[in-house]
């Protein structure tokens, strides 16, 4: 179900790709790391990954980062399928739930990076279209947002306002509530 | 938070659909906050479909104000209470006028999101129902139901779970015998759905005394199934098809077999759903179960708090409280007092209490906790008509 489709199986598990950075620095991942990117999956299925994959758009320092992720989250995937194929009893069920646990605190320590290095992930984890890399950093950004006033808003982001006085009062006559 | 470097680093580095990815992520509150940092946000925060994505919370209650200015006959509808007691409501409830009618339409229940009233063409008439989204200001008229209720007060419920099934609702109507003498006893039900604009009949498969009180039997309703407190203080649920008719005790009527269905209170909080009981003669003591948290169908006590202690208070006669709403995501109650105490909030974590409102200037019964849906409905036309 999850494999490439290209020849047979265990060659596909084995194979390795090159991923290429912005700043030309090489990366040898296997298939199944590297598939965790939609974008990458298509030029696999494609077959032009031949010579290395180049990604102009990520810097090696991002690409460590996002490579990093997409090992964790492989093995995670292959674990899942193992366990639901085969074994269902408790004992699994227990190695699963602390996997899982594992996996979160992976997640947690992952995202402590600055604000700089979180905006770079995220505009890799949508070049590359990983949905769980992408919907991760982008949840730490809204947690960090939520609750702030529109002045720390400016304040955290360097935002300058350009709503004129009247503008702005009415808008927050307008959500005044939000205000309370 | 600590100042660092002040480097460049701009929000509008990232492409405005990454923005509206992050901002989907954020409450609405949030994002009405969010219009005035700037034009280009004023822009984003007001794509409508950004505010069907963003997640909702509780909002805020509605009530009926006590006070109104003689001459002004029109405003007598319920008003909605923000959490914090103050500011400007984020809705207006105004029930929806309808031409021909002899009545205002009266509010019965909100679930979650959706309004359920019911209207009379007149009296002699039997009452019809209205759903409206007071965030959206869609309402509908519910079709008539086939045959005639022997007892025209029918007994309603409102169905409607946003995280499971945003675009639909079902409005569930009890059939009872309709004789005098048990004409509380449930022989039925009627469930509209929206989805497919009509009614369905189904017999009912509790047991054969089951009874509900009009006005005292507490309902919730998720994952497509509504839950409903009984008289003899079980919890009996029905599925939203009406296949599946269950009944299990609620663990009030173990500690106090005697107490009525009113002192029942039953809600759905962070996935779960709970029983709460305030015990009046034994100095408020507040108590939480949560249903299937071991895993079966049972329930577990998960809290005790005592209540007049919270509120740092010797306890008098009156010393009364009422269980009005519980927090969808956070260990806290909102409660009324009966004498002179007005709807109030209480952090079980944090063990603290906030007034909200007074009861000179509102009603609380009833108190309808809000949630905000933006969602529209995927309605044929006609159904917001005359049916």
């Amino acid at each position: 179900m999850a494999s490439a489709g290209s020849g047979d199986e265990k060659a596909a598990a084995a194979a390795m790709i090159t991923l290429i950075s912005s700043d030309n620095e090489k990366f040898e991942v296997t298939e199944a790391t590297a598939t965790l990117s939609q974008t990458i999956r298509h030029m696999i299925e494609d077959g032009c990954t031949d010579g290395g994959v180049p990604l102009p758009n990520v810097t090696s320092k991002i690409l460590a980062r996002v490579i990093e992720y997409c090992k964790k989250h492989a093995t995670a995937a292959a674990g899942e399928e193992g366990s639901s194929s085969s074994f269902s009893d408790a004992a699994f069920l227990e190695v699963d739930r602390a996997f899982l646990e594992e996996l979160e605190e992976f997640d947690d320590a992952f995202l402590e990076v600055d604000r700089a290095t979180l905006f770079d992930l995220i505009l890799a984890a949508n070049y590359l279209d990983i949905k769980g890399l992408l919907n991760l950093t982008c949840q730490k950004v809204a947690d960090s947002v939520k609750g702030k006033t529109p002045e720390q808003i400016r304040e955290m982001y360097n935002i300058v306002n350009d709503l004129t006085p009247e503008e702005e009062a009415e808008i927050r006559r307008e959500t005044q509530w939000a205000f309370e | 938070m600590a100042r660092r470097s002040r480097k460049k680093q701009r929000v509008s580095s990232l492409p405005d659909d990454l923005i509206v990815e992050i901002l989907s992520r954020v409450p609405y509150r949030s994002l009405c906050l969010f219009k005035c940092v700037s034009r280009s946000w004023l822009a984003l925060c007001s794509d409508p479909d950004l505010r069907k994505k963003s997640p909702q919370t509780l909002s805020g209650f509605f009530c009926y104000p006590r006070s109104r200015h003689e001459d002004d006959d029109y405003d007598y509808g319920p008003h909605l209470i923000n959490l914090s007691g103050r500011g400007r409501p984020v809705v207006d409830p105004s029930p929806p006028l309808l031409e021909g009618y002899a009545s205002r339409p009266l509010l019965l229940q909100c679930c979650s999101s959706l309004l359920l009233w019911r209207v009379w063409r007149s009296c002699l008439d039997e009452p019809k129902y209205i759903v409206s989204n007071p965030a959206t200001q869609k309402w509908i008229l519910l079709p008539p139901t086939e045959a005639r209720d022997p007892y025209p007060l029918h007994f309603v419920r409102l169905g409607f779970d946003p995280a499971a099934m945003p675009s639909c609702f079902f409005v569930f109507m009890f059939v009872t015998t309709g004789h005098y003498r048990d004409r509380n006893r449930i022989t039925g039900v009627k469930i509209y759905s929206s989805e497919t604009g009509g009614w369905i009949f189904r017999q009912s498969e509790w047991e054969d005394d089951t009874t509900m009180g009009r006005y005292d039997s507490k309902t919730v309703f998720f994952n497509g199934t509504l839950y409903s407190t009984t008289t003899d203080l079980s919890l009996a649920s029905i599925d939203a098809e009406g296949k599946t008719w269950r009944k299990i005790r609620m663990p009030q009527s173990y500690i106090q077999p005697k107490i009525s269905e009113d002192d029942c209170f039953i809600v759905h909080s962070r996935g779960r759903l709970y029983a709460m009981h305030i015990d009046f003669r034994n100095h408020n003591q507040l108590s939480v179960w949560a249903l299937g948290a071991n895993g079966n169908e049972q329930w577990a006590l998960e809290h005790t708090a005592n209540i007049t202690q919270l509120l740092g208070r010797h306890r008098g006669v009156y010393d009364v409280y009422k269980l009005i709403a519980a927090h969808p995501e956070r260990n806290l109650i909102f409660l009324t007092g009966w004498l002179g105490n007005g709807l109030m909030s209480c952090d079980l974590d944090k063990k603290e209490v906030h007034a909200i409102c007074s009861h000179q200037e509102y009603f609380f019964a009833p108190c309808l906790s809000y949630i905000p849906c933006f969602v529209e409905w995927s309605l044929p036309l006609r159904m917001a008509t005359e049916g």
